[in-house]
């Protein structure tokens, strides 16, 4: 990859991995050292580093990063329960949406993970499966337990509505 | 509890989180070994959040499933005590006990009823709503199928079979609507300009050879120039007026067009003498006729870009003194007038430094020489301004000239154009 390369990374993939780290940890100032230590560590291996590989390298980055600072800090210190609503705007319909962000928080770490990545990113099984260093097959299993789960809560919550 | 090709991953997925009972992990140590061909490892450690690491007894190994009462009892209850809570059952246990059912349904409905009047319900509604909740286990194929259809997983004879089933399926139908609204819609959040800008990496700027000679040319002419010229200038002042300089060089007419199509430009190429290190090109206009477009000319942009491209080089070169230059302000093209102004800062011995070029990094070149002029008039060290002029304005063009672009000014129709190079925006003036 040139340096014009890594600096179109910058421009297409930094929205991107700023906006799947904010979902994840819910700290926009946690996700921006995240991106910011993603691009270091891109830019450190620029060289090495196919230019059509690069959103998935940032990625895979950023997601162990934010693996390894899961594990140092408490789930507590890190998630702030009320940023999805503060930092984030979707164009779905708004309850649905609000609904929806809050059945995805409800969903296990991983399968929340792995929706997020096939959602927003459109990664395929094994794209996602690179990424968080899982099997295309344990990828789709989280995925459809995942959806299943967001539809149980989706119906449950517009029955109660 | 019935693990085929079809559904082992999520079991085994159960197992390594260690989320099955016992009998369960039989099954699937069962399953793994009678399949060697899938190479199903179980020792496998996840490497998410989850480190459950369980060993395999084959020895262990159950080889029947058969109608398990206490099993199927042990589920019923599970399942109903976690209704209650408002829990969910695993993904196993549930999947394991609509097994039963669908295996054994009278056995299972016998049992459910019994272990059901067990439960002492608060009120009538309560135990409708846990009616509902038992007769409407949720059936995991059903699900899973529908997820694919949306997933785009299944094949295209599944695809259709599954679409022209759903159409008759108003049941199908409805859920296929609930998992559609699963899908997550882009969010838009974005980082801030300067947040990205901080995360890209400086190109190392690549000045050709030439143009370190041009340059290093350029500062001995110009201390000759200046040097010379302030001798000059105090003789001649001491004897007549400031009169232009007379051109040296021969002109050579790359382009006229006909005055009767209303001709709007020309662009003439010098002869290189001795003082140009590079040809220098200049772009005339005509003021008073705009009638076409001079964008659309090829050999104008070729022009154009030329000639901002080497406008520096034109710097570092002798052949502006040579060169008279007719200033006709703002008749000339903007593209035009940043090389004529650069010229005639040099001949109001006023330069550009940066600090002027900071502050006017929005304007048009012309505005940036003009702001020169009138700032900078009477500096003493023209050497070192006129040199660091030239730095800069070859480091600004050669690094900044990708973002070059010539196109027509569509909002004062055909008659102008506009330009960007770098952070300079220039546009034609009527």
């Amino acid at each position: 990859m040139t340096i014009s390369e890594y600096n179109s990374c910058v421009d297409e993939y930094a929205d991107n991995l700023y906006r799947f780290m904010l979902k994840q940890i819910g700290d926009s100032t946690s996700a921006k050292d995240l991106v910011q230590e993603s691009y270091l560590k891109l830019w450190q291996k620029y060289e090495d580093v196919d230019y059509k590989k690069a959103k998935s390298y940032l990625f895979t980055t950023g997601y162990n990063k934010m693996i390894d600072n899961y594990r140092k800090n408490s789930r507590q210190e890190l998630i702030q329960e009320s940023h999805v609503k503060t930092h984030t705007h979707s164009e779905q319909y708004t309850d649905l949406s609000e609904i929806l962000e809050e059945a995805l928080d409800r969903l296990p770490e991983i399968q929340k993970t792995v929706i997020m990545l096939r959602d927003y990113e459109g990664y395929s099984y094994d794209e996602i499966g690179e990424i968080t260093n899982l099997k295309a097959s344990q990828v789709k299993v989280y995925i459809y337990r995942g959806r299943l789960k967001l539809k149980e809560y989706l119906v449950s919550v517009e029955n109660i509505l | 509890m019935k693990i085929d090709k079809n559904n082992y991953e999520a079991y085994i997925l159960d197992y390594l989180e260690g989320a099955l009972s016992e009998r369960e992990r039989e099954a699937v140590e069962l399953f793994a070994y009678s399949h060697p061909e899938l190479a199903i490892d179980l020792k496998e450690e996840l490497p998410q959040l989850y480190s459950d690491e369980k060993t395999m007894d084959i020895d262990s190994l159950k080889k029947n499933l058969v109608w398990k009462e206490e099993e199927v009892s042990h589920l019923i209850i599970e399942f109903l005590e976690a209704r209650i809570d408002g829990l969910e059952l695993s993904f196993a246990a549930e999947n394991r006990l609509t097994q039963w059912r669908d295996s054994f349904s009278e056995k299972y409905d016998v049992l459910f009823t019994a272990l059901k009047k067990t439960y002492i319900q608060p009120n009538s509604q309560s135990d409708e709503s846990l009616r509902a909740g038992l007769t409407s286990l949720p059936k995991d194929h059903d699900d899973f199928e529908i997820i694919a259809f949306l997933e785009g997983d299944l094949s295209a004879l599944e695809h259709t079979a599954f679409k022209k089933a759903a159409l008759s399926d108003s049941e199908k139908h409805l859920s296929i609507d609930n998992y559609k609204k699963t899908f997550l819609l882009p969010v838009i959040e974005e980082l801030p300009s300067s947040f990205k800008n901080d995360l890209k990496q400086k190109q190392s700027s690549i000045i050709p050879i030439w143009l370190y000679r041009s340059m290093a040319a350029a500062a001995v002419v110009l201390f000759g120039f200046f040097f010379f010229n302030k001798l000059e200038t105090i003789e001649s002042n001491q004897t007549t007026d400031f009169s232009p300089r007379t051109q040296t060089t021969e002109e050579q007419l790359l382009e006229e067009v006909d005055e009767t199509d209303n001709l709007t430009f020309r662009i003439i190429e010098s002869e290189v003498d001795e003082s140009n290190f590079i040809a220098n090109t200049s772009i005339v206009e005509d003021p008073s006729n705009f009638h076409k477009t001079p964008a659309s000319n090829p050999l104008f942009n070729e022009a154009v870009l030329t000639n901002m491209n080497k406008s520096y080089a034109l710097l570092s070169s002798s052949s502006y003194q040579s060169n008279p230059i007719n200033l006709a302000g703002d008749y000339l093209l903007e593209a035009d007038h940043s090389q004529l102004a650069i010229h005639k800062a040099f001949d109001s011995d006023v330069l550009l430094d940066e600090q002027i070029a900071e502050e006017n990094s929005a304007i048009s070149p012309l505005e940036l020489l003009r702001d020169a002029v009138l700032k900078r008039t009477g500096q003493d060290d023209e050497q070192s301004l006129a040199m660091s002029l030239v730095n800069k304005t070859a480091k600004k063009l050669s690094n900044e000239k990708e973002d070059f672009i010539v196109y027509e000014k569509s909002d004062e129709g055909k008659n102008g154009f506009k330009f960007k190079l770098g952070k300079f925006s220039v546009e034609t003036i009527r």
